[in-house]
C-alpha cells in the first residue's frame, strides 16, 4: 500500500478535456491532455499562445470561467484525489494550500485595494489554524524568503507602490505562504524584464529545492524549460504533442512541431542569419484540423494525418503522438534555413519530407 | 475580357460606421427600439392624417373644397410654428423623399466614395427644399377664418341642407374643446375620454409626440454644437483655455440644473418652446464638452495628429478632419440619452405649469390629470414619455455597447 | 492626504464665488422685472406715489444698482440732459421704450446725478432746468443704512443715522416744486439747490480711491456678497421677512428627505447589483435588469402622481396621507409618534425618491461589479481558496464599489433639483417648493438664496464624495 502511495504521482492528469461553449461554438482549447508531476518535480508545458497551456493549468484547479467554460472530461488526480469531481468545500481546502497559482500578470493579479500583508495574511488564516499576528509573522517571513527587501514596511504597501518585479514575488509568496505540495506557476516571467526573469527562476529552484514541491512550468519560452525543468510537455492546439525528459526533448525533438519550436530559437540561428518561423498560425480552436492538428502547417504532413496520430513510446518516458515522427537515427534533421530560404522562399523547406512509408 | 461582362460590386472593408451600424443590427431591442422611435416619428409628422377637425373632403352645395389641406399652413388653426413645421414636413417631406429613394436605389452599385456622394448630394437637396417649402410657407403666412365644420356640418343639416364631408378617423381638434362633453369615459368615439375641457385626451396625446420630438430634438442639436465647439477648444489649446472651461464646467455642473431651467424659465414671458430648447441647452452643454475634451486629449497626442502636423496641415484642418470623426462615436451617444432627457426636462416643466402653456405637451396633460384626477390622463401621459424615454434610452446603449470594441459580436 | 483635503477645501471658494457670480447673472439679466407682480406697476402712467414706492423698493434691494461693475461717478451734465430730455420728450418724440428707460434711469442712478443735475441748473432750455428741480428732488436722497444687522449698539447707530437722514429727505422732499409754480419760483428753488450742493459740495464728488471702490463695490453683486458674508440673504420681496429664517425652515425638511432617500436607495441599489452581477445572464438578472429600466425610464413626476392618486384617493389603497410632512394638529405628540406619524407621511415621497437614484445606482453597481469580477485578482483570490461569498463580498464589491461612490458626486445635485417635483406633487413645504412659489411670485432673493443653498449642498456632497473615494482607492494620489 504504501509501496503504491508512493509510486502514484503528485499529480496525474488523464485525458483532460476543457471545452468552451461560446455563442459563435464550441471550443475544444484542451481535448485530451494527458502528464504526471512527482514530488519535487518540474514539469514544463510549452507551446504557442492559444495551444491550452492556460487553460489546463487553470482547470486542474477548476479555475476556469464557467459558463462558458466547463470540464467534459477526464481526470485530475491529486495525490489519488479527482479534483474534477471533488466538492467545492473540499476543492477550496486544496486550492491555495496543497496546490497554488502564481499567475502570468503580476500587475493585475493583486488586489489594488488591500495592503500586500493582508492579501498574503488572507491564505495563511484561511488555511492553517494560526492567530492574526502569527500569520503575519509567516507572510513577513515569505516576503524576506522571496527577497523583498525592507519587508517590514512594505508588508504594508499596496500593490500600486511596487514595481511588476516586486508584485510577482508578492504572488511566489503569497502561492507558498502555505508551503504547497504542487506550484503552478503560469508563465510567472513573461511580463517581467530579463534580468527579473532569471531571479524569479532561481528563487523558484531554491524554494523548490528546500520545500520539495512539485512544480508545473507554463511557458512559450524554451530558454527557461531547458534551464528549469526536469520534463517538458509539448502542447499543441490543446493536445499533447510529445514529452519526455528535457534532455531528451532538446537533443532528440521527434514531433516534427517539437523540432520547429527548436529551430525557432534565436540562439541556434546562425550570426547573421534569418530567425526560423513555423509557417502558419495556430489554428482557432473553431476550426481545428481533424486528425493530427499539426497537419496544416507540417511540412511531413500526408494523407494518414486525417485520422488521429498513434502514440510512439520512446522510452525512458519520452512519448510522441505523431504519424511521421523524426526518427532518433535522423542526424541530418536541419537543412541549412539561409539557403533554403534563399532557394525558394515560398515553401516549408525546414525540414526534408518525409522520406517513403514505414517508420519505426 | 470585354467590358460588358457584368461586374459584380467590388468587395470593399467595411467602413468604421458600417462596423458600428453592423454591430448595431445584432443587437436585437436596440434595433426593435430604433424601429419605435422611426414610428413615434412617422406618428408626428403625419398625426393630421388621423386626427384634426378639419374635413378631408367638404361639399356643402357651394363646390367640393379641402379644408383639411387649406387648414395645414393655417396659422390661426396651428398657431404653433413647430405644427406648421411638421406639417410643411408631411407634404413636402413626402415629396422630397421619392427622388431621394429614387437616388438610394439607384446608387447601390456603385462604389463607396460615389455612392455616399451621390446620397448625400441627394439628402442636401431634399433638406434644402423642405427648408425652403417651410420658409415659403412662413412667408405666406396664411391665415382663415376659424370655422368649426362638425358643428357647421351639424347647423346646416338641422336646415335640411345635404352635406357631403369626410374627417379623418378622429374628427377633434387638439386645442378646441367641446364644452358639452368634459370628462368623457373612453369610448368608441374617443379612445382615452375627454378632459376637463372636452378635449380629446388621444388627440392631444398624439400631438404631443411633435411637441415633445422637436424640443428633444433641437435642444440636443443645439447644445451638441455648443458643447463640441467649447470641448474641442478646451481640449485642443489645453493649458489655460482648458483650464478655464474646466472651472466653467465644474460651476455649472454644481447648480442644480432643473431648478436653474425652472427659475429662467419662469422669468420668461410669453415663452414658447423655442425658449424651452434654448434654456434645456444652455444648461445641459457640459456633458457633450467633457466628452469631446476627453477625447481630445486622448487623440492629440497619438501618432496620426503628430504625423498630420508633421505634414504641415494647420491646426484647424487637424481638428475637424483628424480628431472631431473620432469624438463623434461617444458624442452620438450621448446625443440620443439627451434627447430622452430633454424630453424629461420639457415635460417636468410643463407638469410644472412652466412650458409653453399653448402646446398640448405631454407633462401639461398629466399636470391636468393631477390636478382634476381623471386616470386616463395622468395614466396616457405618464406612458407616452416612459415609451419614448426608454425607446431612446435603449438605443442609446444599443449605439453605445456597438462602439465598445470589446463588446463586439 | 491631509493635503489634499485642504487644497480640496480651499478650492470650493472659488468655485462658489464663481457659481454665486453666475446664478447672480442669470438673475439679472433674465427678462422681467423683480416686484413687477407686487403692485408697483411700472411705465410713466403711473402716478407720483407709486414711482416713489418703486424707487424706494428697488433701493432696498439694491436693484438700482448695476448689475457687476459702476461707471457711475463718470456721469457728467451732457448724460444728464440727455436723461431729461428723452424721459420727459422735451422738445422731440422720443419712444415709449426709451421715455421708461431713461425715467427708470434718473431714478437709479440717484447721487450720482446731484452734481450733473446742479450744473443742468444754469442750462439755457428752462424746460430742462425745470425737469432737473424735479430730478434733484429725487436724486438728492439718500438711501437709508440697514440696521438689522450687527450688535445692539450698531443697530441703535444704524437706526439714529437713518432717523437723520429720513428727516434730511423729508426737507429735500418739500422742496418740489407744485406744478404750476412760475418763473420766479423755479429761479429761487434753484439758487436754493445751488446753496445746499456747495454745502453737501464733498459727498458728490469722487477721489480716485472712491472711484475704484464705486467701480467694483457700489454694485448689486458686491452688495449682495457683501450680505452673503454675514449670511444675509435679504428679506423676501413678497412677505418681507428675511430669507434665511424662511430658507432654514424649509431646509429640515429637504434634507430629511433627500438624506434618507441617498442611504435607502445605496443601501437597495448595492445588494440588487451585486446580486444581479453574479447572476448575470441568469433570467432573474434579466427580470432585475428589465424592472431598473423601467424604473430608470419613468418619470418622476408620474411616479409620484401615481402613486399619490393610487394610494391616498384610490378607493382600496387610500392608506396614505394625501401628502404634507407630518399631520397639522395642535395635539402634542410624543417624539415616538410624531416620527411614525412623519415616517407614515414620507413613504410615499421617499418611494418616488429613490426609485430613479435607484435605478441608476444598481445599474453602476451592476456593470461596476460585473467588470471586477472577471479581473485577475479575483481568480487569485479564488486561487487561495476564499469561498464564493468571500470572493465577492471582500475582493469584487470594494472595487466594483468605486464608480458608484463617484457617482454620489453627481447625484447630489439632480437629487436636490429632484426636490422641486417631489415637494410639489406631495405637497411638502421644504425647499423646491419655496423656490416653486418663489419664481412664480418672482421672489428674487429667495429664489437666488434657494439656488445658492442648494448649489452650496450640491458642492459639499462633491467635495465629501470626492474625499471618500480618495479614502477608498489607495490609488488615488494626493498630490
Amino acid at each position: 500500500m504504501t509501496d503504491a502511495r508512493a509510486r502514484r504521482p503528485l499529480l496525474d492528469v488523464v485525458d483532460l478535456r476543457t471545452h468552451f461553449f461560446t455563442d459563435a461554438g464550441v471550443l475544444p482549447s484542451v481535448d485530451g491532455v494527458s502528464f504526471t508531476i512527482d514530488r519535487g518535480e518540474t514539469l514544463g508545458i510549452v507551446g504557442e499562445s492559444g495551444c491550452g497551456k492556460s487553460v489546463t493549468a487553470m482547470s486542474i484547479l477548476r479555475l476556469i470561467p464557467q459558463p462558458p467554460g466547463r470540464i467534459v472530461g477526464g481526470q485530475v488526480l491529486f495525490e489519488g484525489v479527482d479534483l474534477t469531481t471533488l466538492p467545492e468545500p473540499e476543492l477550496r481546502k486544496v486550492r491555495g494550500n496543497d496546490i497554488s497559482v502564481i499567475f502570468q500578470e503580476p500587475m493585475t493579479s493583486l488586489n489594488p485595494v488591500y495592503t500586500i500583508g493582508d492579501q498574503i495574511m488572507e491564505a495563511i488564516l484561511l488555511h492553517q489554524q494560526v492567530e492574526e499576528d502569527t500569520a503575519r509573522a509567516i507572510a513577513l517571513d515569505m516576503l524576506e524568503r522571496v527577497g523583498i527587501p525592507a519587508a517590514a514596511t512594505r508588508i504594508d504597501e499596496y500593490p500600486h507602490q511596487m514595481s511588476g518585479g516586486m508584485k510577482q514575488r508578492v504572488m511566489i509568496a503569497m502561492a507558498l505562504s502555505c508551503k504547497p505540495k504542487l506550484l503552478i506557476a503560469d508563465e510567472p516571467t513573461t511580463a517581467l524584464d530579463v534580468t527579473i526573469q532569471a531571479q524569479i527562476l532561481e528563487l523558484l529552484k531554491e524554494l523548490q529545492a528546500a520545500e520539495g514541491m512539485g512544480i508545473m512550468l507554463i511557458t512559450h519560452d524554451l530558454g527557461v524549460v531547458a534551464e528549469t525543468c526536469d520534463r517538458v510537455a509539448v502542447l499543441y492546439a490543446g493536445q499533447v504533442a510529445e514529452t519526455g525528459a528535457t534532455a531528451d526533448i532538446f537533443d532528440r525533438p521527434t514531433h516534427p512541431y517539437t523540432l520547429g519550436l527548436m529551430q525557432s530559437l534565436p540562439d541556434r540561428a546562425p550570426p547573421g542569419g534569418r530567425l526560423f518561423t513555423i509557417d502558419g498560425m495556430v489554428p482557432s480552436p473553431l476550426d481545428f484540423p481533424t486528425g493530427c492538428r499539426f497537419r496544416t502547417r507540417c511540412p511531413r504532413a500526408s494523407g494518414t494525418c486525417a485520422v488521429p496520430p498513434p502514440l510512439h513510446d520512446l522510452g525512458g518516458g519520452h512519448r510522441v503522438w505523431c504519424h511521421h515522427p523524426l526518427s532518433a537515427d535522423e542526424p541530418g534533421e536541419l537543412v541549412d534555413r539561409n539557403e533554403a530560404v534563399e532557394d525558394d522562399g515560398t515553401s516549408p523547406t525546414w525540414m526534408e519530407p518525409p522520406r517513403g512509408g514505414g517508420q519505426p | 475580357m470585354t467590358s460588358d461582362v457584368p461586374v459584380a460590386p467590388p468587395v470593399e472593408d467595411p467602413s468604421y460606421g458600417q462596423i458600428v451600424w453592423g454591430q448595431f443590427q445584432k443587437r436585437r431591442i436596440a434595433m426593435a427600439s430604433l424601429f419605435g422611435l422611426l414610428s413615434l416619428v412617422l406618428v408626428a409628422v403625419y398625426v393630421p392624417l388621423f386626427a384634426s377637425n378639419k374635413p378631408f373632403l367638404w361639399n356643402a352645395g357651394d363646390g367640393l373644397s379641402s379644408p383639411w389641406l387649406l387648414a395645414l399652413f393655417d396659422r390661426n388653426f396651428y398657431e404653433n410654428q413647430v405644427d406648421i413645421f411638421f406639417n410643411t414636413l408631411m407634404v413636402f417631406g413626402s415629396l422630397a423623399a421619392v427622388p431621394v429613394a429614387v437616388v438610394f436605389r439607384r446608387s447601390r452599385t456603385l462604389r463607396r466614395r460615389p455612392r455616399q456622394a451621390a446620397r448625400q448630394r441627394a439628402l442636401l437637396a431634399a433638406l434644402a427644399f423642405v427648408v425652403v417649402a417651410f420658409g415659403a410657407v412662413n412667408a405666406a403666412g396664411m391665415q382663415q377664418e376659424k370655422t368649426v365644420f362638425p358643428k357647421l356640418q351639424a347647423q346646416l343639416e338641422g336646415q335640411g341642407q345635404a352635406v357631403t364631408a369626410i374627417y379623418p378617423p378622429l374628427p377633434y381638434s387638439f386645442r378646441d374643446g367641446e364644452l358639452t362633453e368634459t370628462r368623457l369615459p373612453a369610448s368608441l368615439a374617443h379612445p382615452l375620454g375627454t378632459d376637463n375641457a372636452g378635449r380629446d385626451v388621444f388627440v392631444r396625446l398624439l400631438y404631443g409626440t411633435r411637441i415633445s420630438l422637436t424640443i428633444g430634438v433641437f435642444a440636443v442639436a443645439l447644445y451638441i454644437t455648443l458643447g463640441t465647439i467649447i470641448g474641442s477648444i478646451a481640449g485642443f489649446y489645453g493649458g489655460r483655455v482648458d483650464a478655464l472651461i474646466q472651472r466653467l464646467i465644474e460651476v455649472v455642473i454644481c447648480i442644480p440644473s432643473l431648478f436653474l431651467i425652472l427659475t429662467v424659465a419662469a422669468f420668461i414671458e410669453d415663452r414658447s418652446i423655442f425658449h424651452i430648447m434654448i434654456i434645456i441647452a444652455a444648461v445641459a452643454w457640459t456633458t457633450p464638452a467633457r466628452l469631446v475634451r476627453a477625447e481630445f486629449l486622448r487623440l492629440r497626442n497619438l501618432d496620426f495628429v503628430s504625423a498630420a502636423r508633421a505634414v504641415g496641415y494647420r491646426e484647424g484642418t487637424i481638428i475637424f478632419k483628424e480628431i472631431l470623426p473620432n469624438a463623434i462615436g461617444p458624442v452620438l451617444v450621448a446625443a440620443t440619452f439627451g434627447v430622452a432627457r430633454a424630453i424629461l426636462i420639457e415635460s417636468t416643466m410643463s407638469f410644472l405649469g412652466l412650458g409653453d402653456i399653448t402646446v398640448p405637451s405631454w407633462g401639461q396633460i398629466l399636470n391636468t390629470g393631477r390636478t382634476t384626477s381623471i386616470w386616463t390622463l395622468i395614466l396616457a401621459p405618464g406612458f407616452a414619455i416612459f415609451l419614448t424615454v426608454s425607446l431612446l434610452n435603449l438605443v442609446g446603449e444599443g449605439f453605445r455597447d456597438a462602439l465598445d470594441p470589446k463588446l463586439r459580436r | 492626504m491631509l493635503q489634499y483635503t485642504v487644497k480640496r477645501i480651499l478650492l470650493v471658494i472659488p468655485t462658489f464665488f464663481m457659481i454665486s457670480l453666475l446664478i447672480f447673472l442669470v438673475l439679472n439679466i433674465a427678462p422681467g422685472r423683480p416686484g413687477a407682480t407686487g403692485g408697483a406697476g411700472q411705465g410713466e402712467s403711473q402716478n407720483q406715489e407709486q414711482q416713489e414706492s418703486y424707487r424706494i423698493f428697488k433701493e432696498q434691494f439694491n436693484l438700482d444698482k448695476p448689475i457687476l461693475v459702476n461707471t457711475r461717478y463718470t456721469l457728467d451734465a451732457d448724460d444728464a440732459r440727455e436723461l431729461l430730455v428723452t424721459a420727459y420728450s422735451i422738445g422731440g418724440q422720443a419712444s415709449a421704450k426709451d421715455r421708461i428707460a431713461a425715467s427708470d434711469a434718473l431714478s437709479e442712478y440717484g447721487a450720482y446725478l446731484v452734481r450733473p443735475l446742479v450744473e443742468l441748473l444754469d442750462d439755457a432750455d428752462p424746460a430742462v432746468r425745470r425737469k432737473a428741480l424735479d430730478a434733484l428732488v429725487v436724486a438728492g436722497q439718500q438711501p437709508f443704512e440697514n440696521d438689522r444687522r450687527g450688535d445692539d449698539d450698531a443697530r441703535a447707530a444704524a437706526r439714529d443715522a437713518n432717523k437723520r437722514i429720513a428727516a434730511e429727505n423729508q426737507t429735500l422732499k418739500e422742496r418740489r416744486l407744485s406744478a404750476d409754480a412760475d418763473d420766479a419760483d423755479i429761479e429761487a428753488a434753484a439758487e436754493a439747490w445751488k446753496a445746499w450742493y456747495l454745502g453737501h459740495e464733498d459727498r458728490y464728488t469722487y477721489t480716485l480711491s472712491e472711484q475704484v471702490e464705486i467701480f467694483f463695490l457700489d454694485t448689486r453683486f458686491a452688495k449682495y456678497w457683501g450680505n452673503l458674508l454675514h449670511l444675509d440673504f435679504g428679506v423676501s420681496t413678497v412677505d418681507r421677512r428675511p430669507v434665511m429664517e424662511t430658507l432654514l425652515g424649509k431646509l429640515k425638511y429637504s434634507l430629511t428627505l433627500s438624506t434618507l432617500a441617498i442611504i435607502i436607495a445605496y443601501s437597495v441599489a448595492v445588494p440588487i447589483g451585486i446580486f444581479s452581477a453574479v447572476r448575470q445572464g441568469t433570467r432573474l438578472d434579466a427580470a432585475i435588469t428589465v424592472g431598473l429600466f423601467v424604473m430608470y425610464s419613468l418619470p418622476t413626476f408620474f411616479t409620484g402622481t401615481v402613486l399619490l392618486k393610487l394610494f391616498t384617493e384610490g378607493d382600496p389603497f387610500a392608506v396614505f396621507p394625501t401628502g404634507d410632512f407630518q399631520t397639522m394638529t395642535s395635539d402634542p405628540m410624543t417624539t415616538w409618534t410624531l416620527t411614525k406619524d412623519i415616517a407614515w407621511h414620507l413613504v410615499l415621497p421617499i418611494a418616488t425618491y429613490t426609485s430613479v437614484a435607484l435605478a441608476a445606482l444598481s445599474r453602476y453597481a451592476r456593470s461596476g461589479v460585473i467588470d471586477v469580477i472577471r479581473a485577475d485578482y479575483i481568480r487569485t483570490a479564488r486561487a487561495k481558496g476564499l469561498s464564493e461569498p468571500v470572493v465577492i463580498l471582500k475582493h469584487a464589491v470594494r472595487n466594483g464599489m468605486i464608480p458608484i461612490l463617484t457617482l454620489l458626486g453627481g447625484l447630489l445635485p439632480s437629487l436636490v433639483a429632484g426636490s422641486v417635483v417631489i415637494e410639489v406633487v406631495f405637497n411638502i413645504p421644504g425647499m423646491g417648493q419655496y423656490l416653486y412659489s418663489s419664481i412664480n411670485l418672482r421672489d428674487y432673493n429667495a429664489v437666488m438664496a434657494v439656488l445658492l443653498a442648494s448649489s452650496f449642498l450640491a458642492l459639499i456632497g462633491i467635495l465629501l464624495s470626492d474625499l471618500s473615494y480618495a479614502l477608498v482607492d489607495p490609488r488615488i494620489s494626493f498630490d
